[in-house]
């Protein structure tokens, strides 16, 4: 029964591994010998695919997919935590109401509201810069309505009552008690917001304008594109792309775990 | 859990201040980043009110959004050393894309370019948006009658109005492997291969006897949508009347002809823009390639980079197509439409913008008076008529394919009819018991299905 789980689990994981195996392989080809059979062992000409990438500022591009990316997940967190902490732990009026008002914003289709928030961005006068893709993480329900949920599961109130009634001021309460109680969760939306707005491509699409401003996604669709498409090069930008957001999540997996179970068992 | 209390109303207010510090730390930095997207704005105005014939006076910032950066790249200084004060700005935008990132560009009143392409895929769709300004009008003053006749109703709207130029004129041939010919054939001559296939059925009897002779391993076309292009695109009548579309006038003779080929397994299984039939250019197992002027470059030399001289230009059986080709337009509200327009002018349409065009990247221009005053730099070998064996391809183009050519009317309905066949004939490919008339009554009802508003016959 043991093997038959390792099989198992080894066939799966080399099933989930292979493409990202292939992606590698095959930046290392000349575009069209990739096609002429299935690439299974590296060419010679990943030297020339990086040069293709890094002669069009590549570099430029991957700083403003890091700089969009870190932003937005500090400011996801930094709302969401201070909007799931209220929420969760605060009895005030209004409080049911919010919470459905997460929900229904949730509801929402991205695309719906698309054309809307580029007007609203560019009426704040920060149309064709970076901001209008970072500021979308701000107001992030599904940010909101997680944290809610694992505060309410994971920070007992009485620990709360306790930390009050030993006279710790409310911020610290946040900031000493309730933050490292809520890491798990934490961890997990950082990583899916990091992914999201990694690899996030319709809204650049439209609000970015200036090619200095482009994204990775962006950039890799440009790249080669002429009558002629150049997939060698993309798979190359794409692994330079990946590798860090998957090392990101190698990283990050024990507490991630943690953060999608938790709340699973209530002890 | 406790009721709220002044103590944490206090709390959540420095939250908030903290929020706002934040936020407002955003914005200080945003002053550094906008400067150059301000600018632009900023030095609108002077041009509008510049119309001069001095180069020298027209001044601004012109945006384009094209997908060719390199063309870009190479032209703008070409055009900057006659008009030294018009910026221009590319931003590089998918094809794919395009239409998409204009449209939500223009609904919420961002940045729009003030040049705008339309290719070839949804230039009927950007003309019916109403977005282009009329050339003919004020301050443009465009004379139709100064560019190929032909395609003037490839920048019509269906007002009549004409509302962009051609970036590069389009008339298309076939490139096909001067070593097969040879050794299938007998023959690698264009002049002799015109008369090898001067007919469909003398296509489909030489496709056969090709098959028969290299056992199979070599056909006509990669598969149907190369074979669907030239079909298609030698049957100019125009279809779309107001919200009428006749499909059956449009598109039975060519379905006709295409099953025969498909029939007479002349045809390959490849789908268009697929990277096996990028990389079939390479292998040798295809005759022929549906080609355009922007082809040896883009196209053929780009797929198979060590085919020098192995490939060959010809006319298509019945005459000539057109084969992509994306139509330049300037915005309605550009604030810079007498720089735009200098632009345009000087990189698609004048002697000089023509001649680097035509030298680097083998594009011709729609511009009558270019094939007269530079008639030495037709005659002369172009950038790729090595890689053609030789052969002279803008002369062949112009003496050979362009004479026969006719304009298509534009419609919004032709890439909802391309998106159609895009999607059904792999089917066709694969599944050899529908027949052309069964295929015609499926495209119908699609088309039908996509274009809810339009009678479809």
């Amino acid at each position: 029964m043991k093997k038959l789980m390792w099989v198992c689990l080894i066939l799966i994981s080399i099933l989930s591994l292979f493409p990202f195996y292939m992606m590698i392989v095959m930046s290392t080809y000349f575009n069209e010998d990739l096609f002429k059979g299935i690439p299974l062992l590296p060419s010679d000409y990943l030297f020339e695919n990086l040069k293709t990438v890094f002669k069009s500022d590549f570099l430029r591009v991957y700083g403003n997919s890091l700089v969009v990316s870190i932003t937005s997940v500090a400011l996801a967190l930094f709302t969401s935590t201070l909007i799931g902490y209220a929420i969760a732990k605060f009895k005030f009026r209004g409080r049911n109401f919010l919470q459905i008002f997460v929900i229904l914003t949730m509801m929402v289709p991205t695309q719906v509201g698309l054309i809307g928030y580029i007007i609203e961005m560019r009426h704040i006068g920060v149309g064709n810069t970076l901001w209008p893709i970072i500021f979308v993480w701000m107001a992030f329900p599904f940010g909101a309505f997680f944290m809610i949920q694992f505060m309410r599961d994971a920070v007992p109130n009485d620990l709360l009552e306790c930390a009050r009634i030993d006279g710790c001021s409310e911020p610290g309460i946040l900031l000493r008690i309730v933050l490292p109680i809520i890491k798990p969760g934490l961890a997990t939306m950082a990583t899916m917001v990091f992914l999201w707005s990694w690899n996030n491509y319709l809204l650049p699409l439209v609000t970015i304008n200036k090619s200095d401003w482009f994204t990775l996604p962006l950039f890799i669709s440009n790249l080669g594109m002429v009558h002629r498409t150049d997939y060698a090069a993309r798979m190359a930008a794409l692994a330079m792309t990946t590798v860090p957001v998957l090392i990101l999540f190698i990283l990050g997996s024990r507490t991630f775990m943690k953060g999608l179970t938790a709340g699973a068992v209530k002890g | 859990m406790k009721t709220i209390g002044v103590k944490k109303w206090a709390t959540m207010l420095a939250s908030l201040s903290l929020l706002t510090v934040s936020l407002a730390a955003c914005g200080s930095n945003n002053n550094n980043a906008a400067p150059s997207a301000t600018t632009s704005a900023g030095a609108s105005p002077s041009a509008s009110q510049a119309a001069s014939a001095n180069p020298n006076d027209l001044s601004g910032t012109v945006k384009v959004w094209d997908w060719d950066e390199t063309f870009q790249k190479g032209m703008i200084p070409e055009f900057n050393k006659k008009y030294p004060n018009i910026k221009v700005e590319v931003t590089v935008v998918n094809p794919n894309d395009y239409l998409q990132k204009l449209q939500s560009g223009i609904a919420s009143g961002s940045d729009v370019p003030d040049i705008i392409l339309g290719e070839s895929a949804y230039r009927g769709k950007l003309f019916d948006l109403g977005v282009l300004d009329n050339l003919e009008g004020a301050p443009y003053n465009f004379d139709k009658s100064s560019v190929l006749d032909y395609t003037v109703p490839y920048l019509q709207n269906s007002k009549g109005e004409l509302i962009a130029i051609d970036q590069a004129i389009t008339p298309a041939g076939f490139a096909y492997r001067r070593d097969l010919a040879k050794e299938y054939w007998g023959t690698d001559d264009p002049a002799e291969l015109e008369k090898l296939i001067s007919s469909w059925d003398a296509f489909i009897a030489k496709g056969q006897e090709l098959k028969e002779k290299s056992g199979g391993k070599v056909l006509m076309f990669p598969g149907l949508g190369d074979a669907y292009i030239v079909l298609r695109g030698q049957n100019f009548n125009s279809y779309v009347n107001g919200t009428d579309v006749d499909l059956t006038s449009k598109l039975q003779k060519p379905l006709e002809t295409l099953f025969k080929m498909r029939d007479a397994g002349i045809l390959g299984k490849n789908e268009l823009w697929t990277p096996a039939w990028s990389a079939s250019m390479a292998k040798g197992q295809f005759m022929f390639y549906p080609m355009g002027p922007w082809g040896p470059k883009w196209h053929i030399s780009a797929n198979d980079p060590e085919g020098s001289g192995k490939w060959g230009l010809v006319k298509a059986p019945e005459g000539g197509f057109t084969r992509g080709g994306t139509a330049i337009g300037i915005y309605k509200d550009s604030k810079v439409k007498e720089a735009a327009w200098a632009f345009m002018q000087f990189a698609y349409l004048s002697d000089e913008g023509s001649a680097y065009n035509f030298k680097t990247f083998g594009n011709m221009t729609s511009s009558k008076a270019f094939y007269e005053n530079e008639k030495a730099l037709i005659e002369a070998p172009g950038a790729y008529d090595e890689f053609f064996g030789g052969q002279n391809l803008a002369k062949y183009f112009m003496e050979n394919i362009v004479p026969d050519m006719k304009g298509e009317a534009q419609s919004k309905y032709d890439s909802v009819v391309d998106s159609v066949f895009n999607a059904l004939y792999p089917l066709w490919t694969k599944d050899t018991s529908i027949t052309a008339d069964a295929a015609l009554q499926k495209f119908i009802t699609e088309v039908k299905n996509k274009a809810t508003e339009a009678t479809v016959k």
